[in-house]
């Protein structure tokens, strides 16, 4: 497949500062896919100058097979963006929104299929300024396809939405992809990429630190697959898979954390409790996730909020 | 730059404000209530009502006689202070009544006034003009004093010499258009009694007329002014709201990323901006002509000074909002600018009426130029005046603007 976008040697300097550093990467046409990093890492300052709102430091952009400086006109006709933090003119209705923002482009597309592709149809004639926060996100993304663009660009499309609301919107990305378009996605949630993206580049201080499908990043970056068995007695179970090599782990209170190597393991494991008759409330089977692997890469958690788990 | 990109921005622009209540307030309300408010407080200046009190301690004949002079001036009302108030008590009198003027007139001021007559009279005539012609009858009847009996007999009145009497006048002077006019009346009063104690004759005479050539009132010079005010106020708080709140939206960062070119955009923002200067002025004009009856010419002028504005300001805000980022802080800067600028370039009263140094600080306002290209172009159909004031804001608009646009950037840093 041909590279949608082709980024060579990127770099943005702020002061003393290289917010980002160097860096380069291809997306692939017609893949979803997610630039993920913690907030500051340089996702929305490398995205941005993509999207031609910031001026790189040093570098070449190519989108499109066009190169970003010489040909900025082909692209922006090209291309969807819906900024981070983005919102609408408050009195307009979603499909004058919509309507208003198609005007500048040569090429366009159909605003009541948009409507119907967002899920918004019987909102199409509300005012921007009375839609909850994850209907004004599905408005931005429908106006960042009003030209039906071969890329589109979602800066964290669903950074302060409730889970549901960012169901819905993951709904209409995933339905984007289906229509073939090229999905570029920045977020700090590791739960969307994995859900979403064919691609994770993960960002780390201006550098990218790994790049990968998600289960690639996790086999080469995640810790191994544990097993805890809830509501057991510890030390018995602890002696019981001793012998086969395992180190286990308890905070105390009942519960017992064995890594695993090898998903195989698991039947071992509960043969062996039932041979030394341990009883136990329930197993559960920790995959690694994408937070794992951050912080496997860098030594720091992904979110805040989620650094606590 | 595409006219269907201008065209449907100008139209959706339209639709919003035409959804916001507020902003309708703004352009078109605020205005209208201007105008009424100024106009209604103004129409009525030369209907004042002054009531002035009076203790007459003299209580002659004279002394009525000026009083009832005074009583006649139809916007001064007379009230009488209680004979039981003397001289010492009258500033108790007026503090505890809350009086705004009163006017003291002394015991004796009616016989000081004959010795002064008395005193300066010079000849047979004099006495015969004054007094008329004494009969020997009415002379020898007791009818009249025997002063009055003839000339040689009034005239030893003033052998001592003239006498000073004065009239007190207390005047509270918080309350400047009263004691002007208070001052004004009585002192006008008191010069003629002298005139006429010297029978001195009255050889210049003094005519009152407008001096606008069409009798101009207050409401004529006021008008434009609140179409220059309110002009200067939607340009350059327009400006600022599309370049702060906008940019913090993403709007603006949204836009970069679209074919609009930013020349397409402020050309539109202009373009609607001049459609709503040219509503505001209309409707500033019907409630004038409707309400005041104010002559407004309708010319060229006015019409080219209204685009000029709406682009010299308009450029302002955006220089304004390209250096303060946030929405509020701008709005301060902008009205810390527009405020002041408001009251010395003579939007409300005229230059004349401010200390001289300031008529020279409001050459240097763009608002002064304004206001005088809108009143030379409407209300005086000055040609000459039209064309130099407006002159002027087309080079501000060409420099504000030109400069305004340079320094507008939707992209970040």
């Amino acid at each position: 497949m041909a590279a949608a976008i082709q980024i060579r040697n990127l770099k943005k300097q702020y002061g003393d500062l290289w917010a980002v550093n160097n860096i380069s990467f291809d997306v692939k046409d017609g893949e979803v896919f997610a630039f993920l990093g913690p907030n500051g890492a340089g996702k929305t300052t490398t995205v941005e100058m993509i999207e031609t709102i910031r001026v790189p430091t040093g570098g070449t952009i190519r989108v499109l097979g066009k190169d970003l400086r010489k040909d900025v006109e082909f692209i922006k006709e090209r291309i969807g963006v819906l900024p981070q933090e983005f919102r609408s003119y408050d009195r307009l209705t979603v499909r004058e929104t919509l309507l208003y923002f198609q005007a500048f482009y040569r090429k366009r597309t159909d605003v009541d299929e948009l409507i119907a592709l967002v899920n918004m149809k019987d909102k199409k004639d509300e005012l921007y300024m009375n839609l909850s926060g994850g209907l004004k996100q599905r408005v931005g993304i429908a106006v960042a396809l009003v030209n039906d663009p071969d890329i589109v660009f979602l800066d964290e499309p669903t950074t302060g939405l409730d889970p549901r609301a960012r169901q819905d919107v993951w709904k209409v990305i995933r339905g984007l992809r289906s229509k073939g378009k090229t999905v570029f996605l920045t977020t700090h949630y590791m739960e969307e990429a994995e859900v979403l993206a064919d691609m994770v580049c993960v960002i780390h201080k201006g550098n990218i630190i790994a790049q990968g499908t998600v289960q690639e990043l996790i086999d080469r970056f995640g810790k191994s697959s544990r097993i805890i068995i809830r509501g057991c007695n510890a030390k018995r179970a602890s002696a019981a898979v001793a012998p086969l090599g395992l180190k286990s782990s308890s905070p105390g209170n009942g519960d017992l954390t064995i890594p695993v190597g090898d998903r195989e393991m698991v039947l071992d494991v509960l043969s062996a409790l039932k041979n030394k008759n341990v009883k136990y409330r329930q197993v559960d089977i920790r995959r690694p996730n994408l937070e794992e692997v951050f912080l496997n890469l860098t030594g720091e958690s992904l979110t805040e909020e989620e650094g606590g788990k | 730059m595409r006219l269907s990109v201008i065209r449907s921005d100008v139209y959706y622009q339209l639709r919003m404000l035409l959804r916001s209540k507020g902003t309708l307030f703004w352009i078109l309300f605020f205005p209208v209530m201007l105008m009424f408010l100024f106009g209604l407080i103004f129409s009525n200046a030369d209907e004042m009502h002054v009531t002035m009190h009076v203790l007459d301690l003299d209580d002659s004949e004279t002394s009525r006689g000026l009083v009832d002079n005074l009583s006649a001036m139809d916007f001064l009302t007379l009230e009488t202070i209680p004979e039981d108030v003397d001289a010492e008590d009258v500033q108790t009198y007026i503090n505890d009544n809350d009086v705004t003027a009163a006017l003291v007139i002394p015991d004796g001021f009616a016989d000081a006034v004959l010795i002064n007559m008395a005193y300066y009279m010079d000849s047979p005539e004099e006495f015969n003009a004054t007094f008329g012609a004494i009969s020997p009858t009415d002379a020898a009847s007791g009818k009249v004093p025997p002063f009055l009996t003839n000339f040689t007999a009034f005239k030893s009145l003033g052998a001592q010499g003239p006498v000073n009497t004065t009239l007190t006048l207390y005047m509270d002077e918080s309350q400047q258009s009263v004691t002007g006019v208070v001052r004004g009346v009585v002192g006008g009063f008191t010069q003629g009694m002298n005139m006429q104690i010297l029978f001195a004759t009255e050889t210049i005479y003094l005519e009152e007329d407008s001096s606008s050539p069409e009798g101009f009132d207050f409401i004529d010079f006021f008008m434009p002014g609140v179409i220059g005010l309110s002009l200067m106020q939607n340009a350059i708080y327009g400006a600022i709201l599309r370049n702060t709140k906008y940019r913090e939206m993403g709007l603006l960062r949204k836009f970069s990323t679209t074919p609009l070119k930013r020349t397409e955009y402020i050309m539109s923002k202009m373009a609607y901006t001049v459609i709503m200067g040219f509503v505001s002025t209309g409707v500033i004009i019907a409630i004038g002509v409707l309400a005041f009856g104010v002559n407004v010419h309708i010319n060229l002028w006015a019409f080219l000074m209204i685009v000029a504005v709406s682009f010299a300001f308009s450029g302002l805000g955006m220089i304004i909002s390209a250096y303060v980022k946030e929405e509020e802080t701008a709005d301060s800067a902008a009205g810390a600018i527009t405020f002041p600028m408001m009251f010395l370039a003579g939007t409300f009263f005229p230059l004349e009426m401010m200390p001289s140094f300031l008529s020279i600080v409001a050459r240097f306002l763009p608002l002064f130029y304004v206001n005088e290209g809108l009143r030379a172009a409407m209300i005086y159909n000055d040609a000459t005046g039209a064309l130099y004031n407006t002159g002027i804001v087309v080079v501000l608009a060409i420099v504000f603007f030109g400069i305004g646009s340079m320094v507008t950037t939707w992209k970040e840093d």
